[in-house]
């Protein structure tokens, strides 16, 4: 285990102290795609071995995909292509990737955990308050999470096209306004860029 | 006698030291806010979430064109964010699309709210700290603490010459940090990087414009009824919604510092069915129903406080 290994997983134990995860981010720059490849392999490790393997697991799969694309022209691009449209409308908050993909000699699994966030009605005898799904989360199986190079678990509060295009619109316009009237600055299309989501319970 | 002279002098003293630390402190944010349109840097930026981390390479630029930014993610989706005098341009080149929009197609109507220190000092309690060293560069550290849980706290290391941002933390109200903003590397720049055109093979995806339609200010027959101390209305617009063919009414509401934007539309279907609440980092979301409306906050502010605001609105009309 290298130096960046156990500071790596220091970090994901909480266990850095605030002069060490400055340090860390500080060398960041050094491989930032390893890093974050280290990274969310450690933490799959880790929540495999707890058996905490569920929709609360970060992965992504983009980095290694886009790294084996590099590396294998002669790469069957149409699955990727396919894949990548599927999940095309606004993917920042949830990017639902479903089934797997196997680029060459890389395989990527990409796991996909839904997670419904609790539906609250206010005060409406409307008929139209949506009846959300609960979808099940299918457990991972460890012996394939140790093959997982890079997996892409987000956390969705209710999946639908039109629910993900909806709120990134939120998103995005809110970023606008934001910048507008408040001291914020480049922070609000920091966070466009680096789009993410988790859902709360 | 003599203890009389020792208390007057400390009062003195505090005084004069308050004075000049609340001075400092907005000179301090003045070089905070002109440093971050007018100078030229590059760099790389690592914005922590959770315990999730993203790298950004980073261009800002000002010259007499205007101000020009470019933000990239390094790591996960292509993504690239172009800000130019407030046309806002985000490209992801995987999915072939490019989505265009105005952050300044509307002018606040309270423009002046972030030099408004006066009212930031009734909701954040400031302080200078120590120095740090970010990016190879010296900092001083500021500190914003909210005075109620409606906020989260800022805390900024600013560069000592020119007072950029470095790093900034958004703390809860425990003190834990909720996002962390970072430049690992920085480098200052004597002109502009130049404004990037969009490569060839772009000017081929499809282009989304978020703006499409009439956008305009609006007296809004929408209102929050409960909001959190300082939060004024700094934008009321109405436009056609992208996603459907109704019309969305966009409040926005600010300290100076944090905001929220409050949407309202016409809820459409089933299938259209966010409710309840979702996060990314700092940024929080609360949506429900009411009747036939579906009304959405969002926001850098605690959860408590975008479910409130969304709970709160009403139509007034």
């Amino acid at each position: 285990m290298t130096q960046r290994d156990e500071q790596i997983s220091a970090l994901l134990d909480d266990a850095l102290s605030a002069e060490e995860l400055n340090a860390f981010m500080q060398d960041l720059k050094r491989d930032h795609l390893e890093d974050a490849e280290r990274i969310q392999r450690y933490q799959l490790a880790r929540d495999a071995m707890r058996g905490e393997l569920s929709n609360t697991s970060f992965m992504d799969v983009s980095a290694a995909v886009h790294r084996a694309i590099e590396q294998e022209p002669e790469l069957d691009m149409s699955a990727v292509k396919i894949s990548a449209k599927k999940s095309f409308d606004f993917s920042a908050w949830l990017r639902p990737i479903t089934g797997m993909a196997v680029a060459a000699s890389v395989a990527v699994v990409t796991v996909v955990a839904f997670r419904t966030v609790q539906t609250e009605v206010v005060e409406t005898p409307a008929p139209a308050v949506a009846q959300v799904q609960q979808r099940t989360i299918a457990p991972v199986n460890p012996v394939i999470a140790q093959q997982v190079r890079v997996a892409s678990t987000i956390n969705v509060a209710q999946d639908s096209p039109a629910n993900r295009q909806q709120l990134n619109d939120y998103m995005v316009k809110h970023s606008g306004a934001a910048d507008q009237s408040a001291l914020q600055g480049m922070m609000p299309y920091v966070r466009i860029v680096s789009f993410e989501s988790q859902s709360k319970k | 006698m003599m203890r009389l002279v020792q208390f007057v002098s400390v009062v003195l003293f505090s005084t004069m030291s308050f004075g000049i630390h609340a001075d400092e402190l907005d000179i301090w944010l003045d070089k905070m806010m002109h440093a971050m349109k007018m100078n030229n840097y590059e760099g790389t930026l690592v914005l922590r979430q959770a315990d999730t981390l993203q790298t950004l390479y980073v261009q800002h630029g000002m010259d007499e064109r205007g101000m020009w930014e470019s933000l990239e993610s390094l790591n996960g989706e292509a993504r690239q964010v172009i800000r130019q005098n407030g046309r806002v341009t985000t490209i992801f080149p995987g999915r072939e699309l490019v989505i265009v929009s105005e952050s300044s197609a509307v002018s606040s109507l309270h423009p002046s709210l972030p030099k408004n220190r006066e009212v930031l000092k009734k909701l954040y309690r400031m302080k200078l700290g120590g120095e740090d060293r970010v990016a190879r560069k010296q900092a001083q550290i500021l500190e914003l603490i909210p005075k109620d849980q409606y906020r989260y706290g800022f805390k900024y290391w600013l560069e000592k010459d020119t007072g950029l941002l470095l790093k900034c933390d958004l703390l809860d109200e425990q003190g834990k940090i909720v996002e962390q903003l970072m430049f690992s590397d920085l480098r200052l720049l004597d002109k502009s990087p130049g404004v990037q055109s969009l490569p060839e093979q772009m000017k081929q995806y499809r282009v989304v414009d978020m703006d499409a339609g009439n956008q305009q200010q609006t007296s809004s027959i929408w209102k929050v009824q409960k909001l959190p101390t300082g939060f004024m209305l700094t934008r009321s617009t109405t436009k056609p919604a992208r996603h459907n063919k109704g019309i969305v009414h966009h409040l926005v509401y600010s300290d100076g510092i944090a905001s929220v934007s409050v949407f309202v539309e016409k809820h459409q279907s089933d299938e259209q069915s966010l409710v309840g609440e979702s996060s990314m980092g700092a940024v929080n979301v609360y949506s429900l129903h009411q009747n036939s409306d579906h009304i959405t906050a969002i926001g850098e502010v605690p959860l408590d406080t975008v479910r409130m605001i969304a709970q709160s609105v009403e139509r007034v009309e």
